[in-house]
């Protein structure tokens, strides 16, 4: 069971990654509203800019635990945030396995399950931080490379 | 209440009281006994009452802050809930009107930008929701706990 403190500091960065999610489209963020009207007549571009989105979004969400629990060694709250990111995209995961109109699917659900696994190893995080760390540097970077390739390659079919 | 009856009846009979208001005077002492022990039992039952109303409040009063923690951060969530629904998306939505984004780019992106929101909270509510759950586990034990104890000592006192 979390503590006040950790309980109120994961409430605390899920609310943050909440407002910043909404932030990017309030404050108009160019990298995103660029792809609204680059990919407005291409629905295959635009459904994968949008699950480029959702992982750097959860993406975000491990840049702030970093960030505000880098000092904690609590094995609870890294459990507890381990356990609602895994939750947040495997729900995603089978919205877009349900998905029928977007041409990256098999892709998509590959990144994603990727980052589940990486998340199963989370855990670890307290053992060996610095390891972990560069680990999910790492996934940040293929992640976008990984979504730039695929946009290339449904931009050339 | 029959073996009370008896034993009343057998005592009347051995006392030697004239049979005309042996009776009568049975009648009487059964009902005064009968009410005297009703009382008494009355006032036991009403005793281990007490002191578990009292060892509850006790509870109440030693997890007061806990409660008023856990009800405080359940409803900051449904606050951003409504907030979000009334305000957050209104927001949003004029956004990308007023950057003129194309209307069914900007439906399906808000559709998005619901499903990954509702879904972030529907989390954190299941986080808040735990805790008070272990909450409650941890007062519904000491309760059961002190139940028990008052239970006893109850038993003790009628022994």
């Amino acid at each position: 069971m979390l503590n006040k403190p950790d309980l109120l500091g994961v409430l605390s960065l899920m609310g943050k990654a909440r407002g910043d999610l909404v932030s990017r489209t309030a404050h108009e963020s160019p990298d995103l509203f660029r792809n609204f009207f680059e990919f407005e007549n291409n629905f295959d571009m635009l459904n994968l800019a949008f699950e480029r989105e959702f992982n750097l979004w959860i993406d975000k969400h491990f840049e702030m635990f970093d960030k505000y629990f880098n000092d904690s060694d609590s094995h609870h709250i890294n459990d507890s945030f381990k356990k609602l990111m895994v939750e947040l995209v495997e729900s995603r995961v089978i919205r877009t396995s349900t998905t029928n109109d977007l041409a990256s699917k098999d892709f998509c659900i590959s990144l994603l399950s990727e980052k589940v696994s990486i998340l199963n190893k989370f855990i670890e995080v307290s053992q060996n931080s610095e390891k972990q760390y560069q680990r999910l540097l790492y996934s940040y970077q293929r992640d976008k490379t990984l979504f730039d390739r695929e946009f290339k390659n449904l931009m050339e079919e | 209440m029959q073996d009370l009856q008896k034993m009343i009846q057998e005592a009347v009979k051995n006392s030697g009281a004239e049979e005309s208001i042996s009776s009568e005077l049975a009648n009487k002492l059964e009902k005064e006994l009968s009410d005297f022990v009703t009382l008494n039992s009355l006032k036991a039952k009403l005793s281990v009452l007490f002191e578990y109303e009292k060892n509850y409040l006790e509870l109440v009063k030693e997890f007061k802050e806990e409660i008023k923690f856990a009800s405080g951060i359940q409803e900051d969530l449904r606050k951003e809930r409504a907030k979000f629904f009334s305000e957050t998306l209104k927001e949003v939505s004029s956004t990308l009107t007023e950057s003129q984004v194309e209307n069914k780019v900007a439906s399906q992106w808000l559709k998005e930008l619901v499903d990954s929101y509702t879904k972030s909270l529907d989390l954190s509510g299941g986080l808040i929701e735990e805790h008070t759950l272990d909450m409650i586990g941890t007062i519904r034990d000491k309760a059961k706990s002190q139940k028990n104890s008052v239970e006893i000592a109850s038993q003790k006192t009628d022994a």
